[in-house]
């Protein structure tokens, strides 16, 4: 500015800023981009599945599962290793020297490409004042896909419509495909969709798949890419942060038995203001679990790598409840 | 509140907010995007706290300073509001001056810019803007102080000196 510009008032700085509303981009194309980006970004295919075409999510319609049936379709998900409900707090440090945030984050980007052969299994489990109330468990082989590689992924889908009710099997989904780059849109697949009766939504789908409850659907041809092992909590995905310094190593404990590296998520952090930590498997420096929210209505992530053992490829594979017909 | 609800109700805000603070479209639309896809995953935990829009802005903040930590983006040139030089000059010279304003805006240190729209477009405390960007209310008046004095803006409060100044890039 010249010597000889008037000096500015405050007033004159917001009428600036408040002109920069003019930048504003449109909200359908924001819209668009966020609901064709969670195909194919998220960690798994949950993100789609919650895709505003399919408002279905959030109309619940509550009670209208039969007795018989709901009995019929209850299950226990918690696996072996989750959290009892202690969200945000941190367990006790085993004590020991602490090692840099930027080692860790190497160790777990080397780690992460070390158990690309075997089966992530990944759990969400979301709790509400102590109540699990929905949980999406997610299975993906290989582990860690590298481009070209036929990519496996089933999301199991369960949700508790009320405190008093169990939680129920809702959707359960197997896709296959080629790895693709993140930076490509779409892959071609097959998609296996069983949409389960009694939870009083109107059906399921991905995509622009439909699948009326109580049936199944089997589709193949052109899909979001989904992204298996990519998105913001796969292993590697989580190393990059830890890299980047979106995390500090908080101490050193326990977790199922595991010695663990505890860290906190920076206020620079994806998901800052939430308390977010995250546990470490000291030893392979894979990620184990982490706790999103404090108090008692925390979102739980827990990961596990199985080896492609027979029993354990299986579990990649959607089963068709009896009884169900084929709708598409 | 649903995400899909927080969406009707609150997007539009959203953007406006993000477009000031980044001052270019397609950085805002980035964002946003980037943000609303990881809100929509957490959205169960984020409906839980207190003001689901500020933390939501909040994670626009982090992520706007995020992208430019990374480099994905140039450098926002203040393209979406006229500068000078183009080829049908504003006649309003309040315009032009305003424009120029914008344009010297968006040469600001990310933080320091960042301050700024917080406090003179949201409204917020120093303390306020502290706790979105995770530093001390010092340190929010400490860039507040340089970028004004940049910009050549006269204060109708002078601002108390910071006690510490960190780096503001």
């Amino acid at each position: 500015m010249s010597a000889g510009t008037p000096i500015r008032t405050e007033d004159h700085l917001r009428a600036a800023l408040v002109s920069l509303e003019g930048c504003a981009p449109s909200a359908d194309a924001v819209l668009r981009a966020v609901h064709e980006a969670a195909g194919r970004r998220g960690p798994g295919l949950a993100r789609a599945l919650r895709s505003p075409r399919s408002p279905r999510w959030l109309v619940l319609v509550l009670g209208v599962a039969t007795a018989g049936a709901a009995a019929a379709l209850t299950i226990v998900l918690l696996p072996a290793g989750a959290p009892s409900g202690a969200g945000g707090r941190l367990p006790a440090a085993a004590g020991g020297g602490l090692p840099s945030a930027a080692s860790v984050g190497r160790a777990m980007l080397t780690a992460a490409g070390g158990v690309n052969g075997d089966v992530l299994y990944w759990t969400e489990t979301g709790i509400n004042r102590g109540v699990t109330v929905d949980i999406y468990r997610n299975w993906s082989w290989p582990a860690q896909p590298v481009t070209g590689q036929r990519v496996i992924t089933r999301l199991l889908f369960s949700q508790r419509t009320s405190r008093a009710a169990p939680l129920k099997l809702a959707e359960d989904d197997g896709f296959v495909s080629i790895a693709a780059p993140a930076t490509v849109n779409y892959v071609h697949g097959r998609l296996t969709v069983v949409c389960y009766a009694g939870t009083g939504w109107s059906g399921c789908g991905y995509a622009n798949t439909e699948t009326p409850p109580g049936t199944w659907s089997l589709h193949t041809g052109r899909f979001s890419n989904p992204n298996p092992g990519l998105g913001d909590l796969s292993p590697a995905a989580l190393a990059h942060q830890v890299v980047k310094g979106l995390w500090r190593v908080t101490g050193r404990t326990w977790v199922d038995g595991q010695r663990a590296i505890a860290l906190t998520e920076t206020p620079a952090g994806h998901y800052q203001p939430l308390p977010t930590l995250l546990w470490v498997n000291a030893r392979t420096h894979l990620p184990l679990r982490m706790i999103q929210g404090a108090g008692r209505s925390p979102a739980v992530d827990n990961w596990y790598y199985l080896k492609p053992t027979k029993a354990n490829m299986a579990l990649l594979r959607v089963p068709i409840p009896p009884g169900y017909p084929r709708s598409s | 509140m649903t995400f899909e609800e927080f969406v009707a109700a609150r997007l539009p805000a959203v953007l406006k907010f993000a477009a000031v603070l980044t001052g270019d479209r397609g950085l805002a639309e980035d964002v946003v995007q980037e943000v609303l896809i990881r809100a929509e995953g957490r959205w169960q935990a984020i409906a839980r706290v207190d003001r689901p829009e500020a933390y939501v802005r909040k994670m626009i903040v982090n992520e706007y300073l995020s992208w430019r930590r990374r480099s994905w983006r140039l450098v926002p040139s203040g393209a979406g509001a006229d500068l000078p030089g183009r080829s049908t000059p504003d006649p309003a010279a309040g315009y032009a001056e305003r424009d120029a304003m914008v344009a010297e805006l968006a040469k600001l240190p990310l933080r320091q810019r960042a301050v700024l729209v917080l406090r003179y477009y949201e409204g917020l405390s120093d303390p306020e803007i502290a706790e979105v960007m995770g530093c001390r209310p010092g340190t929010v008046r400490g860039y507040a102080s340089r970028a004004l004095a940049v910009l050549r803006v006269e204060l109708t409060a002078p601002l108390p000196v910071p006690a510490v100044i960190e780096e503001g890039r």
